[in-house]
């Protein structure tokens, strides 16, 4: 049953990205509430499907959260980025990033509903993963990680706009972005946002690890990823108070941040091995 | 002459390398080649032994790898540099930027002068006048109280200034501090690491079911015996499967002696350990190693039939002159034909002894393999299990914890709180003594947009006094 929901909702999220590229090419405020609405109709169904997930897996007699495996992390990561998204637009009044953020939503759903590697099921939990810890990590390293899907998509609208100041370009598309300050200025909101939920997230896990296994740190490749992805981060963090580093540089390093992102989440389980359980997923 | 130059040099050396480690430029170098080089031991396998590394790599590779601390790099020497230098860098930085911070607490600006209204943000400047002086501007201070919530401190008149009248409120201002409490973070998580490193033991122990360890070996490659100066006895240990197969649960019943005294106890599992005098021991394997053997022997000429238990490994002799009888070795899925044991049976009288395998699922295997004048069936088996539990003693863990309580409260204040302060200056104009001129200035550290709003409801309501 919340599998199907969860179908419907990737026809959604696709649904609320054309719009919002729409949006992007019209400029019509119609379309982006129209956009609005379709992206909080896809949110609340998959909401209840979540929240359904979740009371399944008690009548199948392994209630656990739904955050177990690749799916149902991919499912979340996907909820967490139009959560946050939401908040932002409704915040900012800023209807032009859903175009760049609705698509890392709609691809994780894809990803989640069409790849044959991916398992649907509801599985048991393995002991390693039965611990009230289990939540906590998840939901704030998801968090984190959808802070920085946000922050990567406005990273590259800054980097669009900015090319596009210095050009000096009048008219067209770009000109009804935000400002570059603004953009710059989004960039660094959303990883303030992001990275003290990812320094909560690997503090967690070295909690989680210290108590299950008795080691809170023992360079596993998901871990030192998730380190690598903390550094860049920092590194953006300084870079924007240095002369000469801030802008287009840092807002690259936004984007790097998120391919070390991508990469802690999905690459370290299909292409390199360890502790953390996705990758049989 | 040369001397003087000599100084100079030094001190601009000096200056030069304190530049050079307090620059930003070179945190950002040094978190990025952190993150650059992390990739190495993500990449090749860390840590294992030499075998199976030669089942990778050529010979001459491994001992290139080797050599370069590729094989275990976050402990090489050049890994544990860069965290130097970025410790060093961290130092240097606060130093050189704290005396700055440590101004807004020793030397707070006071006064709203106009080269602060000039420096100031254009939307968080304010003015207004009265053409008549709406009540004595002694009076005006309690009803601006009034506009601000409650903690926001109005000081009583800060400065006289001839006619002028200055106050000031600001809050938050220990929210600068925000920043060095994340770097200290970092100084405090490298000291509890490294405390753990110098004092931490990590082994494990394999205790069977009903049996008493008092002692453990660390893992590496010099394994030694560490005392534990107390006793740890398994009582039972149990294993859960799901029906797919898996394990579900394990658990141990473990009871902690101390001077011959029962002292602790608990049922361990994953994710629940049990802790003592510094010591934790965390489930982390189980093993069986054999068992109780019920085995029926059957005799085809007499049609006696002999219920025996053996253990696993242990030879039996059989009453009268009927031989040994010895189960070798357990296996749970021998051929997959289900749980199986191996059998060495030496009848004596100059039969030469012979080894078969007995199943549980299919008890008449023997009976229909007619060539034997004897045959078994495999009734049951009770099997023993160890446990297997890590050891741990890491002194240096509570230091971590509390520097990481520390960054995640440092980076809150750092990105969530701001130091927001309002300068007030109530003035008779200079030309007209009866005109009372107002400016209000505002200044936030962070967070600007939502200060200025706040600012203008401020203004607005400033506005509607007559
Ligand atoms: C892993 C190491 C580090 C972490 C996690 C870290 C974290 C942070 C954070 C979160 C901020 C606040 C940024 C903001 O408000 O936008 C910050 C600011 C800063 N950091 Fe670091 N930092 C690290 C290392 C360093 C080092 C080695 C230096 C030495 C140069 C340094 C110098 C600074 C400075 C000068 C600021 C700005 C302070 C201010 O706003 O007054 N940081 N750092």
């Amino acid at each position: 049953m919340n599998t199907y929901i969860f179908s419907i909702v990737t026809f959604i999220y696709l649904a609320a990205m054309v719009v919002y590229v729409g949006y992007l090419a019209f400029r019509k405020p119609l379309v982006a509430r129209l956009a609005t609405v379709i992206t909080l109709a896809g949110f609340l169904a998959q909401t209840v499907a979540i929240g359904l997930r979740w009371y399944e897996s008690y009548e199948l007699g392994i209630g656990h959260a739904p955050m177990s495996n690749l799916y149902e992390s991919l499912v979340f990561f996907s909820w967490t980025i139009i959560m946050l998204y939401l908040y932002i637009e409704y915040k900012y009044k800023l209807s032009i990033l859903g175009a760049f953020v609705t698509p890392f939503a709609f691809l994780s759903m894809a990803y989640a509903s069409i790849s044959p590697s991916v398992n649907e099921t509801i599985q048991p939990l393995v002991p390693a993963l039965q611990s009230n810890w289990l939540i906590s990590h998840v939901v704030t390293c998801f968090l984190g990680y959808a802070a920085f899907a946000v922050s990567c998509g406005v990273s590259f609208t800054y980097i669009l706009k900015k090319r596009y100041e210095d050009r000096q370009g009048a008219g067209g598309l770009l000109a009804t972005f935000p400002t570059s300050q603004i953009l710059d200025e989004l960039v660094y909101k959303t990883i303030a946002i992001g990275f003290p939920l990812l320094t909560i997230g690997i503090v967690t896990g070295a909690a989680w690890a210290n108590y299950a296994w008795g080691t809170y740190w023992s360079w596993d490749p998901k871990e030192t990823w998730s380190l690598i992805t903390w550094f860049i981060y920092a590194a953006f963090l300084h870079a924007r108070i240095t002369r000469g580093w801030r802008g287009v540089k840092a807002a690259t390093l936004s984007i790097i941040g998120f391919v070390a992102v991508l990469f802690t989440y999905l690459g370290v389980n299909l292409l390199l091995s360890g502790l953390h359980s996705y990758g049989g997923g | 002459m040369t001397d003087k130059k000599e100084i100079n040099k030094k001190g601009s050396l000096g200056s030069g390398v304190a530049a050079f480690f307090s620059s930003l430029k070179l945190t950002i170098f040094l978190l990025i080649t952190l993150a650059l080089v992390s990739i190495i031991g993500t990449v090749i396998p860390q840590n294992m032994l030499r075998d199976d590394y030669l089942k990778v790599y050529k010979e001459s590779t491994y001992a290139t790898l080797k050599a370069v601390g590729f094989l275990d790099m976050y402990h090489s020497w050049w890994f544990v540099l860069i965290l130097a230098l970025l410790t060093i860098n961290l130092i240097a930085c606060s130093w050189k930027h704290f005396p700055r911070t440590w101004r807004f607490f020793s030397h707070p600006t006071r006064l709203l002068d106009k080269t602060l209204e000039k420096a100031s943000v254009p939307a968080l400047v304010w003015r207004r006048s009265w053409k008549v002086m709406p009540d004595d501007p002694a009076n005006l201070l309690p009803r601006l109280e009034g506009l601000w919530s409650g903690n926001w401190q109005w000081s009583k008149k800060e400065g006289v200034n001839g006619s002028e009248f200055h106050y000031v409120a600001e809050k938050g201002r220990w929210s600068r501090l925000g920043v060095y409490f994340v770097h200290l973070s970092i100084l405090v998580i490298f000291a509890g690491g490294i405390i753990g490193s110098l004092f931490g033991i990590k082994g494990f122990a394999n205790i069977p079911e009903g049996e008493k360890v008092t002692s453990f070996y660390t893992y590496g490659d010099q394994r030694t015996l560490v005392e534990l100066g107390f006793s740890v006895e398994c009582r039972d240990f149990a294993v859960e499967f799901y029906e797919s197969g898996g394990p579900k649960e394990y658990s141990s019943d473990l009871i902690i002696y101390d001077n011959g005294k029962p002292v602790k106890e608990k049922i361990i599992e994953v994710n629940h350990p049990i802790s003592y005098k510094g010591f934790t021991f965390y489930q982390s394997s189980y093993g069986s190693y054999g068992g109780i053997v019920d085995l029926e022997l059957n005799f085809r000429d007499t049609g006696l039939v002999l219920p025996l238990k053996l253990e696993v490994g242990r030879p039996l002799r059989l009453p009268e002159n009927w031989g040994w009888i010895e189960v070798l070795k357990f296996e749970e899925n021998y051929m997959r034909m289900g749980p199986s044991v191996m059998v060495l049976r030496d009848p004596g009288k100059g039969v030469k002894p012979y080894q078969f395998w007995v199943f549980l699922r299919f008890p008449k295997f023997g009976e229909e393999n007619g060539k034997t004048s004897e045959f078994c069936t495999f009734k049951n088996i009770e099997q023993l299990f160890y446990t297997g539990l890590q050891v741990n003693k890491d002194p240096g863990v509570w230091v971590v914890w509390i520097g990481c309580i520390m960054m995640i409260l440092g980076l809150y204040i750092a990105f969530f709180m701001s130091h927001r302060r309002l300068w007030l200056r109530l003035a008779y104009d200079a030309d007209n003594p009866k005109r009372l001129q107002l400016v209000l200035v505002g200044n936030a550290n962070k967070n600007q947009p939502s200060f200025e709003l706040e600012f203008k409801e401020w203004a607005e309501k400033i506005k509607t006094w007559d």
